[in-house]
């Protein structure tokens, strides 16, 4: 074994040089850990401080508003990892549900065909406009997504007349706030669903491999004969088909289809996926990361409402967080 | 503009080419074209006595040809098997005889991987890591050790030394060694005219798109080979 080739990770010789990533598994460990540890501290100060904070109807809207941005981070998290950005989520949330509301309000289509009609909006919203003209066109994803945020919120204006859609019918108005087991809201069962089937997704199916090595590099992942196309376009895809399903909880929630709905989720989404340590690089990060992340604004967000802290000071914090876990982002991997 | 023109080039089997030439002469021009990295070319590319038409680089590595890249060769975020089977994961039906979704047979390329990895003596004590927590040779040492793996017939070479500690130069030209022996055909890029003339068994020199010169190892030198790359007459 004289001519082998030793992996000696504690020598200069087996540790490359730069600013390149190197995060030991301790370390990634301890900072998904350290994570979880600002969730509890997070969580002791509000139960501290907040008035009705540990109530069990302020824990359920906790948990309410985090399906629904949850379901949109759970499709960011793998354009993220793709290596893109989806700043069109918050219109389509409220495109979709636009045209959720058209359907629901003939009650012969109940709930079923809305959810379709939304879903299908989505996913067509998602990879048409961003999918195609990303992989095909080679397009940067900031700006695709950027004018599609635009254009899909304008469709919604126009279609609506830029009123919202109400009188729906009752069972698509009763589908959000039904609790399964008299306990568990749909919303919430939907996006718990949803995280189990993504995480297994995540881990187990050579389609996600192929999304984190094209996010690592799309140049490695062509010449490996990986369809690097159709990888973007599935993210794509998959993220407006969530957002679709985001939408249309959400337009059964507040009883209509409004153009505004949804305005600044793309900001929540993105943040939540950051803020948990996936990277914006691409490439690293996954679905348990998104949570940590999902959890840490949805508890600031609540508490300091719960605090009446002004919601533009709400939003300066989000973005003062947004900033660290780019700083770390960076720092861990050395990207700018 | 035209990169190549008329470049004529055979290899035989177990036959190790060094391909050599100054910046711009078109050395990755050519391999590219070979690994389906360029569709667009005009010419013809016999391949076992098939004529072939290589569109991409999944055509390129199903048809036999492997390319080890100096950068792009490996994914640096997935770890070593992932990388020994880049691309080509073993997998399994999630619905039996239904073929679509494939899961990750990660037990599986493990165990490959390592029985592939100790039969070339590369030693390699967690499979686990990412390929970026590995040393360069090491790298070079996983992406050659997977051409192996699937049988490549020919196998073209990017700078596999460069950037390499001259210990570990060594080793990869041993594992080139293993490759020859394992009849499989060779293209070996470098700059490295010593190290070149160490392993091939023809030289081509490129210049400005254009063939210098293609001559068995014996039949030239080190001094007409570099008079050939900077177009003095030899």
């Amino acid at each position: 074994m004289s001519d082998s080739i030793k992996v000696n990770r504690s020598t200069a010789a087996g540790r490359p040089s730069g600013r390149r990533h190197r995060q030991s598994t301790l370390s990634r460990v301890a900072s998904q850990n350290v994570l979880w540890l600002v969730i509890v501290v997070i969580f002791l100060v509000f139960a501290l401080t907040a008035p009705n904070f540990l109530s069990i109807t302020n824990l359920f809207n906790i948990v309410l508003h985090i399906s629904i941005i949850g379901i949109i981070a759970v499709g960011m998290t793998f354009v993220i990892i793709a290596g893109g950005i989806d700043l069109s989520v918050g219109s389509m949330v409220a495109l979709s549900g636009i045209l959720a509301a058209f359907i629901a309000r003939d009650s012969r289509y109940g709930t079923i065909l809305p959810i379709i009609g939304a879903v299908g909006v989505g996913a067509l919203a998602g990879c048409v406009m961003n999918g195609l003209l990303i992989s095909e066109q080679k397009l940067n994803p900031f700006i695709v997504t950027l004018a599609s945020m635009s254009i899909y919120r304008g469709v919604g204006f126009v279609l609506t007349g830029a009123k919202p859609i109400y009188n729906l019918n009752d069972a698509f108005l009763s589908f959000s706030t039904y609790k399964i087991g008299s306990v568990l809201p749909i919303p919430v069962a939907i996006f718990l669903f949803i995280v189990l089937i993504a995480y297994l997704f995540q881990r187990s199916f050579v389609l996600s491999r192929h999304v984190y090595i094209v996010g690592g590099s799309q140049e490695v992942a062509y010449f490996a004969g990986i369809p690097v196309k159709r990888v973007l376009i599935f993210v794509y895809t998959l993220s407006g088909a969530l957002t679709g399903l985001a939408g249309v909880l959400l337009t059964s929630r507040v009883g209509s289809g409004d153009p505004n709905l949804g305005l600044g989720y793309e900001l929540s989404a993105i943040a939540a996926v950051i803020i948990g340590g996936t990277s914006l690089k691409g490439g690293r990060g996954g679905i348990e990361k998104t949570i940590t992340g999902i959890l840490i604004i949805a508890l600031i967000d609540n508490g300091l409402s719960l605090l009446n802290v002004f919601s533009y000071w709400q939003e300066i914090i989000q973005g003062v967080i947004i900033l660290i876990a780019v700083q770390l982002d960076i720092w861990r991997y050395g990207i700018r | 503009m035209i990169a190549l023109d008329q470049v004529d080039f055979a290899i035989e089997e177990a036959e190790v080419i060094g391909l050599v030439g100054d910046n711009g002469a078109g050395k990755s021009t050519f391999v590219k074209i070979l690994a389906g990295a360029y569709p667009d070319y005009s010419g013809d590319i016999y391949f076992q006595e098939k004529k072939l038409r290589v569109r991409n680089p999944h055509e390129a590595r199903w048809h036999g040809i492997d390319i080890v890249y100096q950068d792009l060769a490996l994914a640096d975020n997935i770890n070593i098997p992932g990388n020994v089977f880049l691309g080509r994961e073993l997998s399994r039906s999630l619905f039996g005889k239904v073929p679509f979704p494939k899961l990750l047979d990660n037990t599986k390329m493990k165990r490959e991987s390592e029985k592939l990895l100790d039969s070339l003596e590369i030693d390699l004590e967690d499979l686990n890591v990412n390929v970026e927590n590995l040393s360069g040779g090491q790298r070079k040492a996983v992406a050659i050790a997977r051409s192996i793996y699937w049988r490549a017939k020919l196998v073209i070479m990017d700078e596999p030394t460069a950037a390499l500690a001259v210990k570990e130069v060594g080793k990869v030209l041993k594992l080139v060694k293993d490759l020859k022996a394992k009849r499989v055909s060779i293209i070996f890029i470098s700059h490295n005219l010593q190290e070149i003339f160490s392993i091939v068994d023809k030289i081509m020199v490129l210049r400005r798109g254009e063939v210098a010169s293609f001559s068995r190892v014996q039949d030239t030198s080190l001094e007409i080979v570099i008079r050939q790359m900077v177009g003095q007459k030899a």
